[in-house]
């Protein structure tokens, strides 16, 4: 645990609610970035960021500090994104079969044609990030919380809460539906 | 074709994940495998490729409005909360939206559970329906040429069972058995409990023990008590309060009732079941089909056995989720501390005055030291005693009795409640006795979704 963390902490907890602010500040990039990835769209992000910290700063005295501060923010924001992502797809699937848009968005073939690296890296990026888009919310939550947050199987285990032997299994399918969907084309 | 286990193996491998006879497994296997050596290959580059998606940054501070909006909804972290709410006990402006929240978190919570186990239900519901005419109605929604009635509405002064059985149900039921159908015509031969099963599914104006401003994380999903971590934060919490009122939205409260009934007597809790609720789920009543909101009152139990409980109850319900797939009776339960207004609403439905139970008997096994023996017991233990008398006495070491056991009690709440003069509450409040310290009250809350 953090001992600047836990003094910012134990201030708030004392009723200096503004040390919540310190929080905030400390940590709001890195939880935007790995929320973005969840959610895809970035005013869902912000919504979803804003949202976990105002249920961390409620649910301040729960933490024990048994884990690193950072890992119990994540876990509420990724329950907070998941649960967000899982209200999401119900209305997009409504969408669907009332013939709506399609959530995805369409092949761009004209990208192809222009062959420049820059252009190829950015057209990558693109399918990567359909393709980690289209998986289940716990199979991007732990690809994300993996290859771009850089989490050991342990912590993952802590932050969903999920043993960790189901963290492995669980990334073993998500990198073998990513690929799938990279090769099909899908992302 | 890779096995399953060597794909997995390799995932992990390039998570950096194993230790080191399992890395010498893999680098065997890619000695070896062709195809284990492209699958690694495209597994790194998909990790590489996910590593080097940009990384997305804030362009502004988040503090100012986070903290605006903490000020405005006027939020605190618990233990300031529950201060504050300990100096100030009329409920504040944020306390009627926050129940509105809850409200909507438990109705989320209940479809969820609802949909998840319909499909199940639903082909129940096919058989049942088979033949399913307009003449299933219940007896009480019809006229005497077999129409459908329009029933008025219950009114609010009368609280008994026969006040509220006067409203019609709002779903079609299947169709009743002869003896029920007799037992709910009109005419002097109604039983008691011909009156309490004619009784209509919950209805709002008699639900109880009204949400409690919860958070999410006061949800627990009984699966999740197996992992450690989550039963030893339930564990933590549970030692906060001294009482606690727990909720369960249920597709079907009478077989929810039944595993939780295996459960607690498994565990040598014993129930009192109360008339009216043993009315609301006789056979009958199953056929029927009738729902009931039910409540279960036990104390005297420590976080300890209460976890314990309540990992039984996911147990047995993925033993039979194994047979019947979804079949999940109690999944999950939301949490809280046991209000006065809960507490009220218990002395009410257990036909007591005030927000407090009377105090158990004090002394040892639940028996009162201060009031005199009866004579006829004080002989019968002076002829024990001398040898005399028809029950052998005890020999050193051995127990004659079953020990006593604890009791819990069930009673109905919506759309029946218990009679003034129920048995069962009696029994409850005699068997009480002085309770252990760091034990626990629990109200169990048995909903019914569709209410």
């Amino acid at each position: 645990m953090n001992a600047d963390d836990q003094r910012w902490i134990d201030r708030c907890l004392d009723g200096e609610s503004a040390a919540f602010g310190e929080l905030v500040r400390r940590y709001q990039d890195r939880l935007y970035n790995t929320v973005y990835r969840l959610v895809e769209n970035p005013d869902d992000a912000l919504d979803v960021v804003q949202d976990a910290f105002l249920n961390a700063y409620q649910s301040l005295d729960g933490f024990k500090g048994d884990s690193l501060f950072f890992t119990w923010l994540y876990r509420i924001a990724v329950n907070t994104a998941i649960s967000h992502k899982r209200k999401q797809r119900v209305l997009l699937s409504i969408d669907a079969g009332l013939g709506g848009a399609s959530s995805v968005e369409p092949h761009d073939d004209s990208a192809y044609s222009r062959p420049s690296e820059s252009l190829e890296r950015a057209e990558q990026e693109q399918r990567v990030q359909h393709a980690l888009a289209r998986l289940s919310p716990e199979h991007r939550t732990v690809l994300v919380l993996k290859e771009m947050e850089g989490q050991k199987y342990e912590e993952i285990a802590d932050i969903l809460g999920v043993p960790i032997g189901t963290v492995r299994s669980r990334l073993h399918r998500a990198r073998a539906e990513l690929r799938e969907l990279l090769e099909k084309g899908d992302g | 074709m890779l096995s399953e286990t060597c794909r997995e193996l390799l995932a992990a491998y390039v998570d950096g994940e194993l230790n080191t006879r399992q890395q010498d497994a893999v680098r065997r296997l890619l000695h070896g495998s062709a195809e284990a050596r492209e699958m690694l290959r495209r597994m790194q580059g998909d990790a590489a490729a996910l590593r080097q998606l940009p990384r997305q940054r804030l362009d502004r501070d988040l503090s100012g409005p986070v903290m605006r909006m903490i000020a405005e909804r006027g939020l605190r972290p618990e233990s300031q909360r529950h201060r504050l709410e300990a100096r100030r006990p009329n409920l504040s402006a944020w306390a009627g939206f926050s129940a509105a929240a809850a409200a909507l978190l438990l109705v989320a919570l209940g479809s969820y559970l609802y949909f998840s186990t319909s499909q199940e239900n639903g082909r129940d519901d096919a058989v049942v329906a088979k033949g399913k005419t307009d003449l299933t109605a219940r007896p009480s929604e019809r006229g005497k040429d077999g129409s459908r009635q329009t029933s008025p509405p219950p009114s609010p002064k009368k609280d008994t069972a026969i006040a509220v059985a006067e409203k019609a149900p709002e779903t079609e039921l299947v169709p009743p058995p002869a003896q029920a159908l007799a037992a709910n015509e009109p005419g002097p031969a109604k039983t008691p409990e011909a009156e309490v099963l004619a009784a209509p599914d919950p209805v709002a104006g008699m639900e109880m023990f009204k949400v409690a401003p919860v958070t999410q994380l006061q949800i627990v999903k009984l699966a999740d008590l197996d992992m450690a971590p989550r039963r030893q934060q339930l564990l933590t919490d549970l030692r906060k309060e001294p009482a606690y009122r727990m909720e369960s939205p249920v597709k079907d409260s009478i077989r929810a009732f039944d595993r939780l009934q295996s459960v607690l007597t498994a565990r040598g809790i014993g129930l009192a079941i109360d008339q009216t609720a043993q009315a609301r789920m006789n056979a009958s009543a199953r056929l029927m089909k009738i729902k009931t909101n039910f409540v279960l009152y036990v104390e005297d139990v420590t976080p300890d056995e209460l976890v314990q409980l309540l990992q039984s109850v996911a147990a047995e319900d993925r033993k039979t989720d194994k047979t019947k797939k979804g079949d999940f009776l109690i999944e999950a339960v939301v949490v809280n501390a046991m209000t006065d207004a809960d507490r009220e609403e218990l002395c009410k439905l257990m036909g007591q005055k005030g927000r407090k139970l009377p105090d158990p008997p004090s002394g040892p096994l639940g028996t009162d030291v201060r009031k005199p023996v009866a004579d006829k017991t004080a002989d019968d233990i002076a002829k024990s005693l001398t040898g005399q008398s028809a029950m052998p006495r005890p020999e050193p070491g051995k127990m004659t009795t079953k020990p006593q056991e604890r009791l819990a009690l069930a009673m109905p709440y919506n759309p029946v409640r218990p009679r003034s003069d129920s048995p069962e509450i009696k029994r409850f409040l005699g068997h009480r006795k002085p309770p252990r310290p760091g034990s626990l009250q629990v109200l169990l809350v048995l909903r019914e979704m569709s209410s």
